[in-house]
C-alpha cells in the first residue's frame, strides 16, 4: 500500500465514522474514527522513510512500525518534536490529541457511548484544530 | 529506562502534580500508576469531574498546561490518562485505595481495563 492510497483509506474512514454517527452506531464510529488517524499517521511514515531512506539506516525501523499505538507511529513518522512544538502554541490542538490518544485498537472490543463517539470524532475533524488537519500537514 | 518498572521518581512526582493540579483547580477524585497488559507501560490515570463536566478534550487541555507549569521531569504528556469521575477505572480505584497509604494493587483488572498491577494514591492525595 503506497502514501496516497494510505491518505485515501484515512478520509475514507473519517467519512465512514460521519456515516456510523449520523446511525447511532457509536461504538463502530469510535473504532473506525481512530482507525482513521492510525492509517494517516502511517501515511506520514512512508513520507519520512521516502525523505531520508531510514529503513537502511535502521534495520529496525519496519519493526518498530508494527504497531497500532498513536503516540508510537507519531514518534516513527518523526514528528513527535513538532507535535510538542504545534502543542505548545496551540493548546486546543493538544486537548484534541489527549482525546485521541485514548484511543486504542482494543476498543473494538468494547462498546462506547455516544459522548464518546462525538468526542473523537470532533477532536479528530475540528476546524482549525483537529488532529487529522494536522496529520495532513505532513503526510 | 525498564519502562515496565514504577519508580519512586514517577510516584513522588505523581503527587506532586495531584497536589499542583487539585491547587489549581482541577479536582482530582482519584489518581493511580497503572501498568497496562496491552502496553506494558505505566500510566499516570487521573480521575476528574471536569470530564465529566467539560469533556475530555477540555480536560487534558488544562492538564497539559499545568504539566508544564508544573515542572515534573518524570512524568511525559503522553504517561497521562484522564477519565470522568464515574468511570468504572475511578470507581475501583476509589474503592480498593486507603484513606492514607498507597495501595499496591496486584488484581488482574481495574474497571474494564486488563492490567498487570497498579499503585493507588491514597485518598488524602486524590481529593
Amino acid at each position: 500500500m503506497n502514501r496516497a492510497e494510505l491518505q485515501q483509506l484515512a478520509h475514507d474512514r473519517v467519512e465512514d465514522a460521519s456515516v456510523l454517527l449520523d446511525n447511532s452506531r457509536w461504538t463502530a464510529a469510535y473504532y473506525l474514527a481512530g482507525y482513521a488517524v492510525e492509517t494517516a499517521i502511517k501515511a506520514c511514515i512512508l513520507r519520512f522513510v521516502e525523505e531520508t531512506g531510514v529503513i537502511f539506516t535502521d534495520k529496525k525501523f519496519a519493526e518498530k512500525c508494527w504497531t497500532h499505538r498513536i503516540e508510537d507511529l507519531v514518534r516513527q513518522a518523526n514528528l513527535e518534536p513538532k507535535r510538542r512544538q504545534d502543542i505548545g502554541a496551540n493548546p486546543a490542538l493538544g486537548g484534541y490529541w489527549g482525546v485521541v490518544e485514548a484511543w486504542t485498537e482494543v476498543s473494538r472490543f468494547q462498546q462506547k457511548a455516544e459522548a464518546d463517539a462525538r468526542e473523537l470524532y470532533e477532536a479528530i475533524t475540528n476546524d482549525p484544530d483537529g488532529v487529522f488537519r494536522w496529520i495532513q500537514q505532513h503526510w | 529506562m525498564d519502562t515496565a518498572t514504577l519508580v519512586n521518581e514517577q510516584i513522588d512526582e505523581g503527587k506532586l502534580f495531584v497536589d499542583h493540579l487539585r491547587h489549581n483547580g482541577f479536582p482530582v477524585e482519584a489518581a493511580l500508576w497503572v501498568l497496562t497488559s496491552e502496553d506494558e507501560l505505566w500510566f499516570l490515570y487521573l480521575a476528574s469531574n471536569i470530564v465529566d463536566d467539560h469533556g475530555l478534550a477540555a480536560a487534558y487541555r488544562k492538564v497539559y498546561a499545568e504539566l508544564a507549569r508544573c515542572g515534573v521531569r518524570w512524568i511525559s504528556r503522553s504517561d497521562i490518562k484522564l477519565v470522568g469521575s464515574q468511570n468504572p477505572i475511578a470507581q475501583d480505584a476509589i474503592s480498593y485505595r486507603s484513606d492514607r497509604l498507597a495501595t499496591r494493587y496486584g488484581g488482574r483488572q481495574l474497571g474494564k481495563m486488563v492490567v498487570e498491577e497498579a499503585y493507588i494514591y491514597p485518598n488524602s492525595t486524590a481529593n
